[in-house]
């Protein structure tokens, strides 16, 4: 398969899609290849996936309160449900 | 389905999840007792609607679809959709505050830099600060680690919608945070 090399504008405008892993296989055989040939857009890509990275690493999992659970279930088939609110 | 109109399959898929929900319902409704009545009232709007629910199927995101539309609908129905929230910047235990990396390896990672030191009110008032449909969807995406098409399931809309709704919420928080960052010298104004 012969596939030419993008330009940096095209490359950087798959950078979401390929940091989130939605690029096509040609696209991302496309933009891998970019990377390897172009430092500024390697580096680019290298600091936004950090971003993400490191951003999700400081949202700790949050732990509900201890009997939560219980105290929803008790009230599932006594809560009230208004009828102009969307379900599901 | 269990003989109990399904309450005991509910619960344990419930369960199963409880802690990310209890996590999403904090973040939208931005305090534990709030957070609270939100997971309950939508657990009890997901429980009537369970026999729609296909066994086997993504629970979470078929739940999440539930608790953020009630949220939501709630919102609109207030009539007060907050733009620009001012969040206590207390380190409330939201978020890790964790600074174990060197400053080598900071000043290798531009992100860590930044990130690093950030606390924890700082990062959640610029989640908080995010237009409510930019938030939701970037909850999804670096909270819950959704993909695009199960948020484009979670707020029923176009997974075209979600990608261009997730980038500008991205921008908007790599300013604010880098803007911030800035502010309290972690890194130059010009970066």
């Amino acid at each position: 398969m012969l596939l030419s090399l993008l330009t940096c504008r095209e490359a950087l405008k798959h950078l979401d899609d390929y940091l989130d892993r939605e690029l096509s296989e040609r696209d991302l055989v496309l933009v891998e290849k970019h990377l390897r040939i172009c430092r500024h857009c390697a580096r680019q890509f290298s600091d936004e996936a950090a971003f993400i990275r490191n951003l999700r690493s400081k949202m700790n999992r949050i732990e509900a309160p201890t009997g939560l659970l219980a105290k929803i279930a008790a009230g599932l088939e006594t809560g009230a449900v208004t009828p102009d609110q969307e379900v599901g | 389905m269990s003989s109990d109109n399904g309450k005991s399959d509910f619960e344990a898929l419930l369960g199963g999840i409880m802690n990310a929900a209890y996590g999403m319902a904090l973040h939208l409704a931005r305090n534990t007792d709030d957070a609270e009545d939100l997971l309950q009232e939508a657990s009890v709007r997901a429980f009537t609607a369970f026999s729609t629910y296909q066994a086997g199927t993504n629970f979470k995101a078929w739940f999440f679809r539930i608790l953020i539309n009630h949220f939501l609908n709630d919102l609109k129905r207030r009539d007060s959709r907050p733009q620009q929230i001012q969040v206590e910047a207390e380190d409330d235990g939201m978020y890790d505050n964790a600074t174990g990396s060197s400053w080598f390896r900071r000043k290798q990672d531009p992100a860590h830099m930044l990130l690093d030191g950030l606390d924890a009110g700082e990062i959640k008032a610029a989640f908080a600060a995010l237009p409510e449909d930019f938030r939701v969807v970037a909850l999804l995406y670096f909270f819950d680690e959704f993909s695009y098409q199960q948020i484009a399931e979670v707020v029923g809309r176009p997974v075209g919608t979600v990608r261009s709704r997730l980038h500008r919420a991205r921008k908007i928080l790599q300013t604010q945070l880098r803007s911030l960052a800035a502010e309290k010298g972690i890194v130059p104004a010009t970066e």
